[in-house]
Parts: structure tokens; sequence; C-alpha cells
């Protein structure tokens, strides 16, 4: 079996459309990558809860009630799976209902420019 | 032959459908015979299913009963012609009848309930505001018995805007939330009709399916039941057993949406307090946005009851045992 690579290069972040999920397979194992403003962030497309993929879901933030209105609140993005709609923290991977359930996520960084994945963290 | 109603309580994160279930080609979810096969028949190891129409079976809240009927008619020939003719013996399916005109409806029932694979009757929606026990849907009752073809009803039929009663008991729903959170409420009053009326009692062979409103609401319904007719059935004479009892004989309940927040051993727990292992038919609700995959069921139920749940409780349901 060969061993899966400790980072992949995803190409540059200006090339990323904002908010647009780009599903990316390392040896089988399908991670879905995004750029959010100046940040990357990338999750294991895979649901905690019935296994969907779910990076083909949509990015939305936190919804809020403030001043008997209903708003959405500036801050972490969230990414809400396409089957069964449970919300996750893109940064952290944590369920917003229940932290016990996480998607997977991956560290990355920028070189020159370019997102790099990390799949191994060191 | 697209027919659907607008919705007055929309799905608050997309339209109500898994996004992969579109096929590329276009039309609508679950329109396209290779992407069933693709998504749900082969994955799964499906070796029947029973498609169910969809929105269409909304018709029964149509205002006109006329169109509702002629409706119904068309819709049937449509998914014979289109599915149940296919050169694919997994593929069976229900037929759809308009119960604004119940006469009518038992007509439909024989004219297409012969077909080798129909195998259930649907009901979407009480066409005449009553709960669907009650005598005046006896034409109903007596030709899906004649024609050995067991009832189903599915939740939802109440949020149609043509429907003449409210989708939850109480007063009008403001949010999908409501909505998905009670999806049980008319069926428990299909269910406690259906029993209150003696419909078993006069049709013993008679089966009913109530589908898509989870499991876990049952057994305080049946105690509540069996309770009452310790103390009032003097009003209600033609009831001859426990309630309970009728119903574990008589009915059936489609497992998807599994109510899993609880964690597995509760939720067991629950079902085993009305013998549900004998009661639940694995479904999916493919192609919506709440399917419920087979493993996930699996996990959720004990493993000695998986043979049951998904196989031998449907197949003795349709009489495929």
């Amino acid at each position: 079996m060969v061993r899966r690579p400790d980072t992949v290069d995803v190409g540059p972040l200006d090339e990323l459309a904002e908010g647009r999920m780009r599903v990316v397979d390392v040896q089988g194992l399908r991670i879905g990558v995004v750029r959010i403003g100046t940040e990357a962030f990338a999750v294991h497309d895979r649901c905690p809860h019935q296994g969907a993929p779910i990076c083909r879901g949509p990015i939305t933030s936190r919804i809020g009630f403030e001043g008997g209105v209903v708003v959405s609140l500036p801050g972490e993005p969230v990414l809400a799976c396409p089957w069964h709609h449970w919300e996750f923290d893109l940064r952290s991977g944590k369920s917003l209902f229940d932290e016990s359930y996480r998607v997977r996520t991956f560290r990355t960084e920028l070189v020159d420019g370019c997102v790099r994945v990390w799949l191994r963290d060191r | 032959m697209p027919f659907s109603t607008p919705q007055i309580w929309p799905n608050p994160l997309g339209d109500g459908y898994r996004p992969e279930a579109h096929p590329v080609s276009g039309g609508a979810p679950c329109s396209d015979y290779d992407l069933l096969r693709e998504q749900l028949l082969e994955p799964n190891s499906i070796s029947r299913v029973v498609l169910a129409f969809e929105s269409g079976g909304y018709l029964s809240t149509l205002p006109n009963p006329y169109l509702a009927t002629e409706v119904a008619r068309a819709a049937n020939d449509w998914s014979i012609d289109t599915w149940l003719s296919r050169d694919d013996d997994r593929l069976h399916g229900a037929l759809v009848v308009a119960t604004q005109q119940p006469l009518e409806a038992a007509k439909e029932i024989r004219r297409v309930g012969g077909h080798p694979k129909i195998c259930e009757v649907i009901l979407v929606g009480t066409g005449l505001g009553k709960p669907f026990g009650h005598p005046v849907y006896e034409p109903i009752h007596e030709a899906a018995a004649e024609m050995g073809l067991p009832i189903a009803i599915h939740a939802f039929g109440e949020v149609s805007p043509g429907a003449n009663v409210a989708p939850q008991a109480g007063g009008m729903p403001s949010y999908y939330f409501e909505i998905q959170s009670q999806s049980h409420q008319t069926l428990a009053s299909h269910l406690v009709s259906l029993i209150a009326h003696g419909v078993f009692e006069r049709y013993p062979s008679l089966k009913l399916l109530l589908v898509e409103a989870g499991v876990s609401w049952v057994p305080g319904l049946l105690w509540k039941m069996d309770d009452q007719y310790k103390s009032v059935r003097v009003e209600v004479p033609w009831m001859k057993r426990w309630p309970s009892e009728v119903f574990l004989e008589h009915v059936r309940l489609t497992t998807q949406p599994l109510e899993t927040s609880a964690g597995s051993e509760k939720l067991v727990a629950v079902l085993d307090a009305y013998g549900a292992a004998d009661v639940l038919c694995f479904s999916s609700d493919y192609p919506h946005w709440d399917t419920d995959e087979r493993d996930h069921v699996a996990r959720t139920l004990p493993r000695s009851w998986h043979e049951r749940v998904f196989h031998d409780n449907a197949a003795k349901l349709y009489g495929w045992a």
C-alpha cells in the first residue's frame, strides 16, 4: 500500500472561488478545500452522521436572533451537510449542536500564495 | 406528468432533495432509472423497492374531486408504463387514489390493483376531512381488502395548501421545524380512527402501513388506546380485541426518519416496548434530503432485528414471502 503524502498542494489561493468547495482526491481520501476571504480551509468530504459527501453542502454562517431580528452572524464559517443539514464549524470541524460530532479538518498553510494542505500534522 | 403543489412550509436549507439525486440531464429527482440504480438499488443491495409517488400524492388535497380522480388514474397508468413495466424485477409500486371520491377510488383500486407490480394503495391526505377509519372511506377499505393490497398512509398529506384539515392539532404551525417534528400527528389520528371504527374487525386480512412519520411515538398511543378500551368500550362495541393487539397484527411502520438523537440504546428500548422488531419495514425516503442510509439503520437497530426489518416484515406485508 502506497503511503499518502504528508501534504498536498491545491494551487493558488486566489484561484479558489470564494465559498465554493474544491474537492481533491488524495489516494482515496477526498478533501474539500475552500477559500473564505484570505484563508483556506480543508475538511474530509465525509459527514460523521451518515457518511454524506459533505463538501457538496452549502457554506453559511451562524444564524442568530438579535433585537427581534434573525441575523447572519459574522465570524466563523459553517459547513452544512447536503443530506440532513447538520452544521459544522468549518475551522474546528465541530458540530454546532454537539461537539462530540466532528468533521475531520486539515491544517492549511500558504506557500508563495499557494494552498498547502497538511494531511498529517506535525 | 408534472404535478405538484406550492409549499407553505418550505425546507429552509434546500429544495428538499439530495443534491446528487437531480439527474444531470435535467428532470425531477428520482426520474432517472439509471440514477436510481446507481444511488439506491445497487449500493443498498435492494431486492425489491416500492415506488410511492412523491408530491403527486397530494392529489387527494385538490379541491376539484373530478380532476383529482382523473389525475390519480393518469398517475397510476404513468407509473405502470414508466416504471413498473421495466425489465427490472426489483421495481414495485403503490397505486394512488383520490380520497375525495371513495367510490371512484375503489374503482381505481380494482382497475389497477391486480397488476403484478402494484403492491399497496397509498393515501396522502384526507380528501373529505375525516380520518381514514371513518365509514365514508369504507369503499377504499373494502376494495383494498378485496384486492389483497395493504393500505399505506403517508405522512405530510395535510401540509398541502389544498388540504381541508390542519397538518397538526392545536393550530396552524409556523415553521418547517414544527411540521417535521409533528409529522406523526396525522398518522396517529388515522391509526386511532381505523382501530376505533373497527375496520380491521370487518376486514381481517387488511393491513396498514404508516409511512414516514418516525417510529418512537407508537407505544404511548397504544397504551392510551388500551386504557380507553377498558373504560369506554361501550361506545365502540365492534371492537373485540385490545387495540395494541390489533396494531401488532395489522399495522406496520416504515423506519425513516429513525429518531436517533437519544442514542440507539434508548430508542431500541422504546421500540421493544411495542414489539417493533416485527413491525418495522426499512425505508429510505430517497431521494429526499433526509434519506436514511441502510447502514445507518443497521447500526442503530439490533442485529437480531435485521432480517425482519430489512426483509421479512415487508415480504409478509406485501405477500412476497
